[in-house]
């Protein structure tokens, strides 16, 4: 823990401990990983490996992280900030639709660039608005992966997302493996061990 | 005889502080609480370090005084406790802030 004590700390403190469990690097290194062999195999792999990434998000929050961490409702600032970035994160989804459909009627040569500097830049800001300073390390690694993959194309371009997809996966893995260790499942029921009245 | 007491003046500032709320272990209780809209049993446990019977002993005192409400259910067959400060637990740790602020606040020469 950190020895200064301040009330905004305390509150950083209380929201990022829900990423200690790694399941957001596992599920951008599931996404990657599937990007990537999308390339090489077809799109099989990039369906398993999406859902299997979300599966794990959402499930693991809820029957992994949460009960070994209690729940928190946090203020009504971190919960607008959250929502902030839901609405970005959902209309850079749609830009992305649009930008998409738009390069393949044969608009803008140099659409594939823009994705390289909004798809890094959306992880960015990602990291700053949840306080989670890895996303922001993968962010660049996301660039690195984009830039070659427009400058070589496949099959450079999915290796190196592959690579990306492993790593995250593994770093993902080894912040899950200690959580686990470091948390277990609280022994007993709650109103068992207290009950004051 | 009648004995005269000396004029005892005005109470020393920090003889005011509310003890329910300086105390170490509350303290760290409602901080947490005072950044949060609430928190389950078990987070504050890990977040504070305190033991369940510690926890529970504090959180009986603060319910006690009015600052905090706490409110039980079930998440499938799980019970749980959700804690939260009340409008004044809200109040009782602001004042405290701004009174530690006021005292510790100034350095002579500064």
């Amino acid at each position: 823990m950190s020895n200064t004590f301040s009330l905004k700390e305390i509150e950083r403190q209380a929201w990022t401990r829900y990423f200690e469990d790694g399941l957001w690097d596992i599920w951008l290194g599931f996404m990657y990983l599937g990007g990537g062999l999308r390339s090489l195999t077809g799109n099989l792999w990039w369906y398993l490996l999406i859902a299997a990434g979300v599966l794990l998000l959402i499930g693991g929050k809820r029957w992994i992280t949460v009960p070994r961490l209690g729940y928190i409702k946090f203020s009504p600032w971190r919960e607008t900030r959250q929502m902030r970035l839901k609405i970005i994160v959902v209309a850079a989804v749609l830009l992305t639709a649009v930008l998409v459909f738009w390069g393949l009627r044969g608009g803008w040569a140099y659409t594939g660039w823009l994705f390289v500097l909004l798809v890094p830049a959306l992880f960015l800001l990602m990291a700053y608005m949840m306080d989670f300073p890895r996303l922001a390390f993968y962010a660049i690694l996301i660039a690195g992966t984009m830039l070659l993959t427009q400058l070589y194309g496949d099959p450079v371009g999915a290796y190196a997302q592959i690579a990306l997809g492993l790593l995250a996966t593994l770093i993902g893995l080894a912040h899950l493996l200690p959580f686990l260790r470091h948390n277990p499942l609280p022994a007993g029921q709650d109103t068992e061990r207290y009950d004051h009245r | 005889m009648t004995t005269v007491e000396p004029d005892a003046g005005p109470a020393h500032p920090l003889a005011s502080l509310d003890r329910v709320v300086h105390a170490p272990a509350r303290l760290m209780v409602l901080a947490y609480l005072y950044v949060v809209d609430s928190a389950e049993f078990l987070a504050l446990m890990q977040l504070t370090g305190l033991t369940w019977g510690n926890l529970s002993t504090h959180l009986s005192k603060l319910e006690e005084t009015g600052y905090v409400a706490l409110e039980k259910g079930f998440r499938g067959k799980k019970p749980y406790t959700m804690v939260q400060l009340t409008a004044d637990g809200r109040a009782a740790f602001e004042a405290y802030r701004l009174q530690m602020q006021q005292v510790l606040g100034n350095l002579p020469g500064k």
